[in-house]
């Protein structure tokens, strides 16, 4: 795998290319928002992290994006194409795994398959590698009723991928898929964009996102509240850490630490800088546990709040 | 226009009903005939009248006994109750769950994010449902012949009148369809639309049926689609195709219009 590849071409200093461009997108249900005036592009070769928590608005960005529902303003072009007037040749060079892939049950997955490949009038061919690299191939001639959920969310990749489209979309693409299979999809969309190929990746699971993607959103309540490169983000992260210690002690204090939460023993601080000093500082504490906990959306949330706050 | 691969979808989606529909209904038709060919039955129904009262007897007008002949007996089994049912079921079953049930359990969002029109999937829809409606009603008709041709004499003088029959049943099923598919076009629940169109069918069939028996409801079955197609009228020449079918097809062209423009401005799911 070449690694100069894998970063886009923005961050190589080359020419982006724009494969996305969403221009003040919205979408309202009657009076519910549904996403409000959202803005951003995906460029050519990224993999494109879309994150928030469940309800923020990133399944019906995607809608919108394959033209599934009608924006009430803004506009989304993809390949320099307005989704409006070129849905039709868009969706010849994308790729759709949906959040709640669903087939024809009574089919076999090998029929589904060859139903979705005549519809994008491109062969099968490569569907072998493909379904064996997921160790899907023992389970093309089953019934899809009978597939498991982690097996049919394989199927639904296999229906993604195989026609090796330009542009891929996936909204939550690992639910289902053991750890395994899981760091071999990392590994193979990587892999993916190594040849230049572009990925939508929308997920609510922040550390998936920093495994794959090079630049993220941060969508919540269906507005935008980030839109970084990775290591951006990594930067503004916070930690939390949680002590438990063996016995009750004199109340002390930590550098570059703020106590947000105690209970008996067990204390919980936030960390706001350099960890050196700190971790001198833990050595004179009677410690029975130390707990780095990964944060939540709705920790990195307030972050971007607390930022645009200071700004203010 | 049509997509050949989600029109032979759609056929193999509902073969087994197909299957069944066209056996039954073609059963159907060769059994009634059968019956009605084999057995000398008019003494029998004449002795009977015979013993009802005057003022009951006139209510069975000649028109009746003309009815109970081998060619009323033909058009009778196009519009025997089990087979509007069955081809009802049919009808509203694929019209329903191929958009509505679609867009409820997520298949037509992956459709739709293939290569093809939204345009393009709902004719094909539209030309795949009436192509089952065809072959089923087809079945029933061959089944009149083949009887009509073993146990009784097969003249142009029935052919005819039974062609008018069957595509008049076909075209007014062409129109249940349509509509079924616009209520499906604005429904996300496939179980919701399906009933619903199923209630409004119902619901003519039945004003339909109770016009027969109250005089005072003709004047609104102008206004029902089961006005429109009266097979044993077409058998003794007493009704125009022509006038059937237009008043039809005028409105499966609305349903069909409406339809197919609520599918393309519709939010899937």
């Amino acid at each position: 795998m070449t690694s100069a590849l894998l970063i886009p071409h923005s961050l190589r200093g080359e020419t982006a290319i724009s494969i996305i461009n969403v221009e003040n997108l919205s979408k309202f249900y009657g009076q519910i928002c549904g996403i409000n005036k959202i803005s951003f592009t995906v460029e050519r070769g990224e993999i494109f992290g879309f994150l928030g928590p469940n309800g923020a608005g990133k399944t019906t960005t995607i809608r919108l994006l394959l033209h599934l529902l009608h924006p009430t303003s803004g506009n989304v072009f993809i390949f320099d194409q307005n989704i409006k007037s070129h849905s039709y040749s868009i969706r010849q060079k994308c790729g759709y795994l949906p959040g709640d892939f669903s087939a024809y049950s009574h089919m076999t997955a090998e029929d589904f398959l060859a139903y979705a490949a005549s519809l994008r009038k491109c062969p099968l061919s490569k569907i072998t590698d493909l379904a064996e690299r997921f160790g899907f191939q023992n389970s093309l001639s089953q019934k899809i009723k009978q597939l498991s959920h982690g097996t049919r969310q394989k199927l639904g990749i296999l229906q993604t991928f195989f026609h090796e489209p330009d542009l891929v979309i996936l909204d939550e693409p690992t639910t289902g898929l053991d750890p395994l299979i899981r760091d071999e999809f990392y590994q193979f969309l990587r892999e993916y964009q190594s040849k230049g190929k572009t990925i939508f990746f929308s997920s609510h699971n922040l550390p998936e996102v920093e495994k794959v993607c090079d630049r993220i959103a941060i969508i919540r309540q269906g507005e935008l509240v980030a839109l970084e490169h990775l290591e951006n983000l990594k930067k503004k992260r916070f930690r939390r850490l949680i002590l438990r210690l063996k016995h009750v002690i004199e109340p002390f204090r930590l550098p570059e630490a703020q106590l947000i939460n105690q209970a008996g023993l067990q204390y919980e601080f936030l960390l706001t800088g350099d960890l050196s000093g700190l971790l001198e500082h833990l050595t004179t504490l009677p410690l029975a546990d130390i707990i780095f906990p990964e944060p939540t959306l709705e920790e990195v949330f307030l972050v971007y709040y607390k930022d645009e706050k200071n700004a203010q | 226009m049509l997509n050949k691969n989600y029109l032979l979808l759609t056929l193999r989606l509902y073969r087994g009903l197909i299957i069944f529909s066209a056996l039954f209904v073609g059963f159907m038709q060769f059994l009634i005939v059968w019956i009605f060919a084999s057995f000398d039955y008019m003494p029998v129904i004449e002795a009977f009248l015979n013993q009802l009262p005057q003022q009951m007897r006139v209510l069975f007008s000649e028109q009746f006994l003309t009815y109970l002949s081998i060619n009323g007996a033909a058009a009778f089994g196009f519009n025997h109750p089990l087979v509007l049912l069955l081809l009802g079921l049919l009808t509203i079953t694929a019209s329903s769950r191929q958009i509505a049930g679609e867009a409820e359990n997520g298949i037509l969002e992956l459709h739709l994010a293939y290569p093809i029109q939204r345009k393009t999937l709902f004719i094909t829809l539209w030309f795949s449902i009436s192509l089952m409606l065809f072959i089923v009603i087809l079945c029933g008709l061959i089944g009149s012949l083949i009887s009509l041709f073993l146990k009784a004499k097969l003249s142009l003088d029935i052919i005819l009148p039974l062609l008018k029959i069957v595509v008049n049943l076909w075209i007014l099923f062409v129109l249940v369809m349509s509509y079924s598919l616009l209520i499906s076009s604005v429904e996300n629940e496939g179980s919701k639309a399906g009933i619903l169109s199923a209630v409004i069918t119902l619901l003519f069939y039945f004003i339909f049926f109770l016009g027969s028996i109250w005089t005072f409801l003709d004047q609104i079955q102008i206004l029902n689609i089961f006005h429109y197609y009266q097979p044993q009228k077409h058998m003794f020449h007493q009704i125009s195709l022509l006038k059937n079918l237009s008043v039809l097809v005028v409105l499966i062209i609305i349903c069909f219009n409406l339809g197919l423009r609520q599918f393309i401005r519709r939010d899937i799911p």
